[in-house]
């Protein structure tokens, strides 16, 4: 049988109520954007993640591929000079490329690089090294010679074979000015360097250079070509470059063993290609590309292929894993207001429809007729307001995630028809109420038992998803399923709506019996009024889920912004630091003095900072990053710092049971005990106990511990000394450490950024701010708070219409019995107060509670870089708002109400049989 | 109301009765089940550390470059440390330590040699001659005892003295001290002589200590009784001290206690150290093997939890039916009690009164009855076998459970008894309030959360099992009445009155489905629990095949030795052994994901259908997934008698001399290849014996690699040298036609013109070698007896196929070694035996072995023996290694003490779950007795005869009752399929390899419907039977 439609009726009844049509339609298009644009977003967001991962991960993304050099024994025993070496290179460079495949399209031109082992620069005080590099660009690194000329073959014959066991072969090298101003060399000069094997080198200079573009990505294969590199061939040692030309890159083979140089082809990846997508493509073709390059034992010519970038891209891959299960918590909240509020206008538009539905169904409409009558304007609404959210999406972000749109578009198409059916259905329904009582309360049983059925399931399902997030956390990495641990927020707060909602009617209930007692009339009126109105579970749900969820999202905002703040503080620990490098140490109390005049600079504090202390205690050991500081000074420095307090720390005590008379192979520790300040994460040293820090060529100092240091440090086992006391028990202090707070504490560190390393606590905070992922999170918390504010605001005014013309009847009536206007109003807003109070008092107190319970699961320290979970902060301004945003609404829905109803007659109001 | 209980009770004795043993029935599960978490799992815990490897429960403590004057008390101080961080546990420790390197008296070469102390020395050598060292009476006087090498090479026996001269060095001073040679011992494989400086071979030529730079031939050890060594006053270069506990009466505070200390033992250690020693650590696996014991015993946990829901929700089911047949029963009471003016909360209170009697009646049995029960289930197998039977005991948490559980289902009888409407209404509760299909919506939550896969257990996946039967149970309850319908319209059509009457009466009452939810859950859970037993112990069997390969590895601890290979097969009785690679490899520059490295199996493939074990798809074997590996004929070779001497003799020309190490690969009858190596020999025309190459019987010459070396002091300009070796065989070369000999590396072109030719004096091989450049490899001609491929043929687990997207015919290149072998790929199998769960590669030995022979590379990478079907397992006294067998490893997956506790559990639940059925069987069809009779009475009056009214009332009974035998059969051949495999966990938590298939025992399974029918059958027709009898004129005047 197919249906009937009638057509003009769907027409009718879409004019009718075009605008309850309209504001689902705007409803459905505003959250289609957001979940639609939201995870794009967030891939967007990813892949500038991955792009800022390679980019800092720097050559350790690089795909390098190594070969040997064919073999070149010459028929006279020797070794051959090689004069094709440089197109040697470039036929690997040709064939990796051809390996490559579709990786070659996200990597950078390639650069040809042959370098030659560690060498030993033999005059001299301070050890320094010189390595020697062939480095050929895409364009090759261009340099304009300031002095001498290009190094050159250093034989005439180029085809010359080098005899066996022969002097060391001369090798020409050009270095760049800042080489040739440390070495003092020119042009022309012999560097004295040998090997490991303390066999010489005969490496002369032909040239001074200046490269043309120092940024050229050329260089960044050898930056030391250019400025000589500190620390990179061990502590203390200074790299020093020499660079061949493609003209004596034969020279270069020859004056080492085969074996000692290779041919290098390294491939930068292009950050600005990348994408999330393409990194994984990239994993498996680097994993297939390894797996398929020749082993490290093979002698052949083959091609090797060397790279982490699949270690860096699966590093990032998890971070994103994680951004995305934080950025589900919030959406899920979205969707899940936002399927509310579309349930709710449903309901009012079938209740503004219900006179014409019944009488289309009195008059013979089928209900699949009226059904498919009602499906085709919401059908025709949610595609129009979809399409116009994905179009926006599609506009602004390129894409859209239709998977998260569909609950909002099937809430929006399904929810309208369902409700008008029912409506049709109940109102005419044959079947009678039964006579017999006990039918009856079987009927009402059954109802009562299908609603605590379902409130039952729904605290079930947020016990069970409020269980898994607090057990693994929302993170995928755990295993398991992403969505329900992120619907834990969500589902918790339907928990809480749904109890509120058992709440409401017996607070409302109770108002009205006091007002029953009372002697005002208005009083009367209002809580009658909404005491009957208290029972609708759509408006409880959905302004309850709306505060609670927005007041959840904002608690995230504050948190996590509080958290980026104080991890860089923790990190810093003061406004700047400047660590001192080891050879400027000295000068440590005098640069803190001259900083601490500096404008600006309020506190200036040097201490000595050990990073691994080998402090033993009871006889185990255990290290810790000691810090021996003038600890009044210190004091005040955190005194005005967001940081925690110093304790006191009381002056040297004289303790007898300084040494353990247990251990009497221990040196015994001299003098008194020296007050410290501990704090071990693994609990193993308490109060009270005493530490034995080794000292050479002297009996261990014996520190006691006498309270607990404050967490003002990102390491996990800290100890705090005062430097007074340490020196008074005969420990030399060498401040290595400035802490700077102030204004110019910044820029007075700065100055000095040439004793050693200088950390801004300013900029630490803005670089982990701006990183791609807590950007993008932050932002979609905050357009998250913004949106269900909104919602949850849409909702009271879609509840309070819902119930206007009824109101506004019964107030009408009352007017006949002398309610004056303003009256009306008052129990028009004593009506609607409850629910409001409601929502902003119940909502916000339920998402604090919940924030308060998943706080830790939900991983914010990934975001703030703090070493534990951030402290909750609560954002009470914001809260403030949400707070009186609903009493707010009613203050304006109710005058507006009654204006719009002011200029109907009052015998039209009373008037049998409709509003 | 005490006394109106009193009555009733005495009255209704036997609904009580049932609803108590009901009741009892759940709470004895929930105890048994209580009892197996809380009382097994501590013991099972204390068990598995027991019978854990001891090397695994050890703790060892090295410390380096201890000074004279120290060593006492370093001992004693790390002695202390280690004995105290196995606290509270005795343990017992075992020192070796060497001093720094000495100088040997009387030589020029700056030989050098080392004192040691080994604390329990006669295990660990076997004395040739002389005796033990014993303490002297001072220890620069000192007993020693030399390794066989040691007194061979210094020409020292029992009763000759060594005098060490004191070194003076400031960082390690040593006395002078005064060795008397008292005996002459072997070491014994396999006991820790891998950790001696020399590693046990008494002398190496070039040792370095790490003090110098340089080289030096060294010799040792004197060993000396460690109280000389000790006392001696002399440094010591090396200390260990290994600590093993006595783990008796381990319980798991007092382990985690243990592994706490032992964690912290390191830095304990270099604190009471201090500078005392250089270089500290403890090292132990206990913490670990703990861990991971915890995690298996948590898997296990689970799945028994699962099971106690099981059984508590079938429990209720038969509770709530028991509760509405006695309310039921009671509604005539009820009415006349609320007419004579009772109120409703007097009802409750009564009702409550009641149900805490049961409860607390229940309890009291469940109490003892639980414990003896799992007292009994621990003396049976699985769990006798593993140590864990036990006497009857209580627990806290077992009482707390069975009350907790009784009371809870005596809450489910006051809610039954106190609700005011009338018990049966049309529908039943579960499809009134819609709770089914919320069920059916949980249990989907749950098979997803199971689905994903988490590591750790989780209160989701206990659940599962429970909810997915349930929602499948209610589900076929919604189709129940429909169907009836159905039939009760076909019946309509009989001409009979018999059958209409009773597909009438079954379709149309509405208790007549009352204990449909119990029947269809108890058959579900029935089924499901004998399918789930079926497939876990089907799943370990699986698991254990592929973890251990084959029936008996043997991991060697010891290089490989010729005629290994018989001895192995002469203790186990096998079928076929074959040496095994079983070894992690870089693949190209890959070394897998996340330490997660490349495995690579090497075997004689010509017997993996003998050898090789685990599940391959479709019914294929090892012996079909593997042809084409091996190669396609054996290598030949030259037999050598056993005991003979070979020689060697060269000669070259030039002016620089040239010497070569020759290097013989022989292949004894087990397949096993060993490497004999010559010293360096100059090539000066002098024939050379190279003894010791053919230890034992049946061996050939392979192979032979040439090294040709020269002093590179003496050469000034590159030059070449034509040389001539032969290779002189104790008997007749033979047929020589299949060897042939190349360059291992011919590209570097360093050799030239190489041949080979046989004849009865040996092999000759000849060519030109250049002197100058190169490397080893590449002055080194091989001789091989046979072809080797290009590339090595080798099958690979589906894991690295899908990690490297390589298929059939890929190339490959494996680091095995330090040399680099091209493999291409034959075949992707789902996983290689002896490697579940890794990237794998498996490949023939032989010709993995003739690859790496003809680069250069003679070592035959074997790590291990393989044997099938062995008749002996016990390998401990060849001293060998740790053997694993297929049928160990099985019996620990399915009865360990970690594991034991679900098969147990499960043993349990079919029988409960069966009992629960007829229970409930027989109070739904007693109860249609009472409210039928009259009834009966009118059909009698009517005129049918007493067979007809057997007929309709058997009729109507099995109208309902097989329909929900075979829906909840249905339910739980579907959970089985659905959830059993996803419930199966490996032992680490994670997913098996192989894995799970579901296994539906159809004997058990047929053998427990066919139970179930014939129990309900006897029920139905006993009460059939009776009804018919008893229905009389009687009743009907009674009534009327």
């Amino acid at each position: 049988m197919r249906p009937a439609l009638h057509w003009p009726s769907i027409r009718g009844r879409a004019r009718a109520d075009a605008g309850p049509l309209l504001l689902s339609a705007v409803v459905v298009a505003v959250v289609t954007f957001l979940a639609g644009a939201v995870p794009v977003a967030l891939g967007d967001t990813a892949d500038e993640a991955v792009q800022a991962a390679v980019r800092q991960a720097g050559s350790d993304a690089d795909v390098q591929v190594q070969a040997r050099w064919e073999y070149d024994d010459g028929s006279g025993g020797g070794r051959v000079r090689t004069a094709r070496s440089a197109e040697a290179l470039d036929d690997l460079r040709d064939r990796s490329l051809d390996e490559l495949g579709p990786l070659g399209e996200v990597l950078l031109p390639p650069v040809e690089l042959v370098d030659s082992p560690y060498l030993k620069i033999v005059n001299g005080a301070e050890p320094r090294s010189f390595r020697i590099d062939y480095v050929a660009g895409g364009s090759g690194p261009a340099v304009t010679w300031v002095s001498g000329a290009a190094p050159q073959p250093s034989v005439a014959r180029l085809d010359v074979e080098a005899p066996f066991n022969g002097p060391p072969w001369p090798v020409q090298v050009g270095v760049s000015e800042a080489t040739a101003a440390r070495l003092g060399v020119k042009a022309g000069d012999r560097l004295q360097v040998e090997d490991d094997n303390r066999n010489p080198k005969d490496v002369r200079v032909s040239g001074v250079f200046r490269p043309t573009d120092p940024g050229d990505p050329a260089w960044q294969a050898a930056p030391w070509l250019l400025n000589p590199v500190h620390g990179r061939d061990g502590a203390g040692i200074t790299r020093f470059g020499g660079m061949v030309s493609k003209d004596s890159l034969p020279d270069f083979r020859l004056a080492f063993e085969p074996d000692q140089t290779n041919r290098i082809v390294r491939f930068s990846p292009d950050p600005a290609l990348l994408t999330l997508d393409s990194a994984q493509r990239i994993v498996s073709a680097v994993v297939r590309l390894k797996a398929t390059s020749a082993s490290s034992g093979d002698r052949s010519t083959e091609s090797q292929w060397w790279t982490q970038l699949d270690t860096v891209l699966s590093d990032v891959q998890d971070q994103i894993d994680a951004a995305t299960a934080q950025a589900a918590v919030l959406l899920i909240a979205v969707t899940t207001v936002a399927v509310l509020i579309l349930l709710l206008a449903a309901e009012l538009l079938a209740a503004r429809r219900s006179p014409a539905l019944t009488v289309a169904r009195q008059r013979g409409a089928a209900l699949p007729s009226l059904g498919l009558e009602l499906l085709i304007e919401s059908a025709l609404v949610a595609a129009l307001a979809a399409g116009a959210g994905a179009l926006l999406s599609a506009l602004f972000t390129g894409a859209v995630a239709a998977a998260w749109t569909l609950p909002v578009v099937l809430a929006g198409l399904l929810a309208g028809p369902a409700f008008g059916v029912v409506r049709a259905f109940r109102a005419t329904r044959d079947r009678r109420v039964p006579a017999n009582r006990g039918a009856r309360l079987v009927a009402r049983r059954t109802a009562a038992l299908r609603r605590l059925t379902l409130e039952l399931a729904v605290l079930a399902a947020a016990a069970t998803a409020l269980t898994l997030l607090n057990r693994h956390g929302v993170l995928p990495s755990a295993g398991g399923t992403v969505l329900l641990p992120a619907a834990a927020p969500a589902l918790a707060v339907l928990t809480g709506a749904a109890l509120l909602l058992r709440l409401l009617p017996l607070i409302t209930g109770l108002a009205l019996r006091q007002a029953l007692r009372s002697s005002r009339p208005l009083a009367v009126f209002g809580a009658a009024r909404a005491a009957s109105a208290s029972a609708r579970p759509l408006p409880v749900l959905t302004l309850v889920g709306a505060a609670a969820l927005a007041s959840f999202a904002l608690a995230v905002t504050s948190t996590v912004d509080r958290g980026l703040t104080d991890g860089a503080w923790r990190t810093v620990g003061a406004d700047a630091r400047l660590r001192v490098a080891s050879d400027s140490v000295v000068t440590v109390p005098e640069t803190a003095q001259r900083i601490a005049a500096t404008p600006g600079v309020r506190h200036a504090v040097a201490a000595q900072v050990v990073d691994v202390a080998p402090l033993v205690v009871a006889d185990a050991e255990r290290p810790a990053r000691l810090v021996i500081v003038d600890s009044a000074a210190y004091r005040a420095l955190l005194a005005e710092t967001p940081l925690p307090a110093l304790p006191s720390l009381p002056a040297a005590l004289s303790l007898p049971t300084a040494s353990s008379p247990a251990a009497p192979n221990q040196p015994t520790a001299s003098g008194p005990a020296v007050p410290a300040l501990v704090r071990y994460a693994g609990g193993h040293v308490r109060t009270g106990d005493h530490l034995k820090l080794p000292r050479q060529a002297a009996p261990a100092l014996d520190l006691v511990a006498t309270g607990i240091a404050p967490a003002v440090d990102s390491s996990e086992d800290l100890v705090v000394v005062d430097a007074a006391t340490m020196t008074a028990a005969g420990y030399q202090v060498v401040p290595d450490t400035i802490w700077v707070t102030g204004p110019g504490a910044g820029q007075a560190a700065a100055a000095h950024s040439g004793e050693g390393l200088v950390d801004l606590r300013a900029e630490v905070e803005a670089s982990r701010r701006d990183a791609p992922l807590v950007t993008g999170l932050i932002r979609l918390a905050w357009a998250s708070a913004a949106m269900l504010l909104a919602l949850g605001l849409l909702g009271f005014a879609l509840s309070a219409s819902a119930g206007a013309p009824e109101r506004w009847q019964t107030l009408s009536r009352l007017r006949t019995l002398g309610l004056r206007t303003s009256e009306a109003r008052r129990v028009a807003a004593g009506e609607l107060l409850p629910l409001a109070l409601l929502a902003a008092a119940g909502g916000p107190l339920l998402g604090l509670l919940l924030i308060h319970l998943t706080v830790g699961p939900l991983s914010l320290r990934l975001l703030t870089a703090q070493p534990e979970a951030p402290p909750l902060v609560l954002p009470w301004a914001a809260l403030t708002v949400l707070f009186l945003a609903f009493p707010a609404m009613v203050a304006a829905v109710v005058p507006l109400e009654s204006a719009l109803r002011r200029r109907r007659r009052l015998a039209e109001v009373l008037r049998v049989g409709g509003a | 109301m005490i006394a109106l209980l009193a009555r009733r009770t005495l009255a209704q004795w036997p609904v009580l009765a049932a609803l108590l043993a009901v009741v009892t029935l759940g709470a004895t599960l929930l105890g048994v089940c209580a009892l197996l978490v809380t009382r097994t799992a501590p013991v099972a815990l204390g068990v598995a550390a027991q019978q854990a490897d001891p090397r695994r429960m050890s703790v060892t403590a090295y410390t380096s470059t201890i000074k004279g004057a120290d060593t006492a008390a370093v001992t004693d101080a790390t002695r202390t440390v280690l004995t105290s961080a196995l606290a509270p546990f005795p343990a017992t420790g075992a020192v070796r330590a060497s001093s720094v390197m000495r100088d040997l008296p009387g030589r020029d070469d700056e030989a050098k040699t080392y004192l040691s102390g080994v604390e329990d020395l006669p295990d660990r050598a076997a004395l040739v001659t002389g005796r033990w060292p014993r303490a002297g009476a001072t220890p620069r006087r000192a007993e020693a005892v030399l390794l066989e090498p040691t007194a061979k090479l210094l020409g020292l026996t029992v009763g000759s003295r060594v005098r060490l001269a004191a070194d003076t060095d400031a960082e390690a001073p040593a006395p002078a001290v005064e060795l008397t040679v008292v005996g002459v011992a072997r070491p014994l494989p396999g006991v820790g002589w891998d950790r001696d400086l020399l590693e046990g071979a008494g002398y190496a030529p070039d040792h370095n200590d790490g003090t110098t730079t340089r080289d030096f031939p060294a010799y040792g050890p004197f060993l000396v009784d460690l109280v000389d060594l000790i006392g001696g006053g002399s440094s010591l270069l090396r200390m260990e001290i290994t600590v093993r506990p006595d783990l008796t009466g381990a319980t798991p505070d007092t382990l985690d206690t243990a592994a706490d200390q032992v964690l912290d033992a390191d830095s304990r250690l270099t604190g009471t150290l201090g500078d005392r020693a250089r270089f500290t650590r403890v090292a132990s696996d206990l913490p670990y093997t703990l861990i991971s014991a915890r995690h298996q015993q948590d898997v296990t946990q689970a799945a028994v939890l699962a099971v106690a829901v099981l059984g508590i929700v079938l429990t209720a089911a038969a509770l709530a039916l028991a509760g509405r047949l006695t309310a039921g029963l009671r509604a005539a009471e009820t009415a006349l009690l609320s007419a004579v003016g009772t109120s409703r909360v007097q009802l409750a209170v009564t009702a409550a009164l009641e149900a805490g009697l049961i409860a607390l009646a229940a309890a009291a049995v469940a109490i003892p009855g639980s414990s003896l029960l799992h007292a009994a289930l621990s003396h049976l197998p699985p769990m006798s076998g593993a140590g864990l039977a036990t006497a009857p005991g209580v627990t806290g948490a077992q009482i707390l459970a069975i009350v907790a559980g009784s009371f809870g289902l005596a809450l489910v009888l006051v809610l039954l008894a106190v609700r005011t409407e009338r018990p049966g209404g049309r529908r039943e509760f579960l499809a009134r309030s819609g709770a089914d299909l919320l069920l059916v919506a949980f249990a989907a939550v749950g098979w997803w959360q199971l689905h994903a896969g988490r590591t750790e257990a989780d209160f989701l996946q206990v659940l599962a099992p429970g909810l997915l039967l349930a929602a499948g149970a209610a589900l076929a309850l919604r189709l129940v009445p429909p169907a009836l319908r159905l039939a009760d319209r076909l019946a309509r059509r009989s001409e009979s009155l018999p059958l209409p009457l009773a597909a009438f009466e079954a379709a149309r009452r509405p208790q007549a489905a009352a204990a449909g939810l119990l029947i269809c859950l108890a058959a579900a859970t029935g089924t499901f629990g004998a399918a789930l037993a079926a497939t876990w112990d089907r799943s370990q069997h699986d698991q254990a095949d592929l973890a251990v390969g084959t029936d008996l590895a043997l991991r060697l601890t010891t290089p490989p030795v010729a005629g290994q290979g018989a001895a192995i097969t002469e203790a186990t009785g096998a079928a076929a052994i074959s040496p095994v690679t079983d070894r992690g490899v870089a693949i190209g520059q890959w070394l897998g994901a996340a330490g997660d490295t490349p495995h690579l199996i090497a075997l004689d493939t010509t017997r993996a259908g003998a050898l090789l074990r685990g599940r391959l798809p479709d019914g294929a074997d090892w012996a079909s997934a593997t042809r084409g590996l091996a190669p396609a004929a054996p290598a030949g070779g030259i037999p050598v008698a056993a005991g003979a001497t070979l020689t060697v003799r060269g000669t070259a020309t030039g002016t620089v001399p040239v010497t070569v190490a020759p290097r013989l690969l022989l292949q004894d009858a087990a397949g096993l290849r060993t490497v004999c190596a010559g010293a360096p020999v100059p090539l000066d025309g002098k024939r050379r014996p190279l003894a010791g190459c053919a230890p034992a019987a049946g061996m050939r010459l392979v192979a032979v690699a040439l090294p040709f070396d020269y002093d590179s002091g003496l050469l000034w300009q590159v030059s070449q040298s034509r040389f001539t070796v032969t290779l002189g065989l104790p008997g007749p070369a033979g047929d020589v036609t299949g060897w042939h000999s190349a360059p291992a590396q011919a590209a570097a072109g360093q050799l030239a013109g190489t041949a080979m030719t046989g004849s009865r004096a040996g092999l000759t091989m000849t060519g030109t070698v250049q002197l100058g450049g190169g490397s080893p490899t590449e002055m080194t001609l091989v001789g091989s007896s046979f072809e080797a491929p290009a590339a090595v043929p080798v099958l690979v687990s589906e894991k690295l196929a899908d990690g490297l997207q390589v298929r059939t015919g890929a190339a490959l290149d494996l680091t095995v070694g330090t040399t680099a072998v091209p493999v291409r790929v034959a075949g992707v199998v789902p996983a290689v035996p002896g490697a579940p769960g890794a990237a794998a590669v498996l490949a023939d030995l032989d010709s993995l072995s003739r690859v790496l022979t003809s680069r250069g590379d003679l070592s035959y990478p074997a790590d291990a023996w393989w044997a099938g079907s062995p008749a002996r397992t016990d390998l401990a006294a060849l001293h060998l290694g740790a053997a694993t067998t297929r049928a160990g490893e099985t019996a620990r997956l399915t009865a360990g003490p970690l594991n034991a506790g679900l098969p147990a559990v499960l043993r349990l639940l079919v029988p409960a779950a069966v009992l629960l059925l007829l229970a409930g069987v027989i109070l739904h069809v007693t109860h249609d007795l009472r409210d039928r009779a009259v009834e009966v009475a009118r059909l009698r009056g009517l005129g049918m005869t007493g067979r007809e009214i057997r007929t309709t009332l058997l009729g109507q009974h099995a109208a309902i009752l097989l329909p929900l035998l075979l829906a909840g059969t249905l339910v739980g051949g579907s959970g089985t399929v659905i959830v059993a495999p996803l419930l199966i966990r490996s032992e680490t938590g994670a997913t098996p390899v192989p894995p799970v298939l579901p296994a539906w025992p159809w004997t058990t399974e047929l053998l427990l419907i066919a139970l179930l029918v014939a129990g309900c059958t006897l029920a139905a027709g006993t009460v059939a039977t009776v009804q018919a009898r008893r229905a009389g004129a009687a009743l009907l005047r009674v009534v009327s």
